[in-house]
């Protein structure tokens, strides 16, 4: 079980510990083994019963979903990865809640280090951030109270995504950061950005990475959700990270326009309802300065994968309180890129290996997968992350 | 619960998710005998020791 390597994370007791060790344990059941008895259904079962029915095999999502409904294995799968998602935060909630004041005193100490906090009250926080328990978990991005200030929302999100992990997504949650930070690195080695900005940055776990990839660049963090900056900025002092974080909507920055050469955003994208994720884009593309990029980790595109690949990916749509899910990945990344203003022949897109699980040789020998493949955008064992953007 | 049950049986989910708290409980008490035994195991230790409890409790639900 991941242990946070940073000294904002909340300190759990033994039992805590207990408790979140045996959720990431069952969720790498789940996400492994129970994963590939699915496959197996859905090879042996599923899919020639819906043939037989059909007169072709689930070439879709969505057929691949209509094929596995009432089957056992789905049943199982599901049932167990429901629940391992609701133990996720009930295994962190208390700890949080009793390790408040301590966090709150941590926080208070290191004010005075470098890095703005600019919160803004009065946002209208979008319903996809306060309204929907986004992946099950309470409160979601404001809390249970839908708080405008505290650091339990971040701290909770943080300690969860520790747990929820099971050890794949880096020490300090920022696998996905420091991936795509190594690659751009490597790809564009003339591409040296002095401004960057991480949009819907959450606790800044995948932000930071690109100030260490870029030391003399200033970099910004922006979320809607102003309890997960207050977090992410105290959590980044204490890493002594230099970094900004300013509560402002990724669908109307107040950023003046070409303030930026590198525009960044890791899962957030799916969590956007379809016309806030288009002005998303459009604001990254004005934001931009020429000859900057824009480049977005996401969850890999239906339209490139197989139907039980895609449709194992979509189950969070349906099951796991992330209703935009299944609507972005059947959009189109170079045709959103090229709606919000991006040259065609700017766009980019590539798979990228774990840095945490293949190391920096097999980023910068240039490895990775065909975004169908079954690691893909999928937390398991031997996870790669797919990126897509465009140069400006 | 807010969406449909996985199972044709509602209480069947119900009594999955009884199961899991009831295993997780099970690890916590572990984790304090471990303890009070005064065996100091690392993390991973510990976390191959759940796998381990998991992979022999759960192993009916694997597909044969």
């Amino acid at each position: 079980m991941l242990t946070l390597q940073h000294a904002m994370a909340a300190e759990p007791t033994p039992d805590e510990t207990a408790r979140a060790r045996f959720v990431s344990g069952l969720r790498s059941f789940v996400l492994n083994d129970l994963a590939a008895d699915l496959k197996t259904a859905y090879d042996r079962r599923a899919a020639p019963a819906y043939a037989a029915q059909h007169g072709a095999t689930p070439a879709t999502s969505d057929e691949a979903h209509d094929a596995l409904r009432g089957d056992i294995g789905f049943a199982t799968y599901s049932t167990l990865r429901v629940a391992a998602q609701k133990m996720v935060w009930g295994s962190v909630a208390e700890g949080v809640a009793r390790d408040a004041a301590r966090l709150a005193s941590l926080a208070d100490d290191v004010t005075h280090e470098p890095g703005a906090l600019l919160l803004d009250p009065d946002l209208d926080v979008p319903g996809n951030v306060r309204a929907i328990d986004v992946h099950l978990m309470p409160g979601s991005y404001t809390g249970p109270e839908n708080r405008t200030s505290g650091l339990a929302p971040g701290a909770t999100y943080d300690r969860g995504l520790a747990v929820f992990s099971m050890g794949l997504m880096g020490a300090n949650l920022d696998d996905i950061g420091l991936s795509m930070a190594r690659y751009v690195r490597h790809r564009y080695p003339d591409f040296a950005p002095a401004d960057i900005l991480d949009l819907g940055c959450t606790v800044g776990h995948n932000s930071l990475p690109w100030k260490l990839a870029y030391p003399q660049a200033r970099l910004t963090g922006i979320d809607a959700a102003g309890p997960c900056l207050e977090y992410a900025s105290a959590r980044a002092k204490l890493q002594k990270v230099d970094a900004d974080f300013v509560q402002m909507r990724a669908d109307a920055l107040s950023f003046p326009d070409a303030s930026f050469d590198l525009v960044f955003s890791s899962m957030f994208l799916h969590e956007l309802p379809p016309a806030m994720r288009r002005k998303t884009l459009a604001e990254a593309h004005r934001v931009l300065r020429p000859g900057g990029l824009m480049l977005h980790m996401e969850l890999p595109p239906n339209d490139q994968m197989p139907a039980f690949e895609g449709f194992y990916l979509d189950w969070d749509s349906a099951y796991n309180a992330e209703p935009f899910y299944k609507n972005y990945r059947d959009q189109n990344p170079h045709a959103l890129c090229r709606e919000a203003g991006f040259a065609d022949d700017a766009y980019l897109q590539f798979v990228v290996p774990s840095l945490g699980i293949y190391g920096a040789d097999a980023i910068e020998a240039g490895a990775s997968a065909d975004v169908g493949a079954a690691t893909t955008g999928r937390l398991t064992e031997g996870v790669m992350w797919f990126g897509f953007g465009a140069w400006k | 619960m807010t969406r449909p049950p996985f199972f044709a049986d509602p209480g069947t989910d119900r009594l999955y998710e009884v199961m899991l708290n009831m295993a997780q409980e099970m690890w916590v008490q572990e984790e304090r005998l471990l303890a009070l035994e005064g065996k100091a195991l690392d993390d991973a230790a510990r976390d191959a020791r759940a796998k381990a409890m998991i992979d022999r409790v759960f192993a009916p639900l694997r597909e044969v």
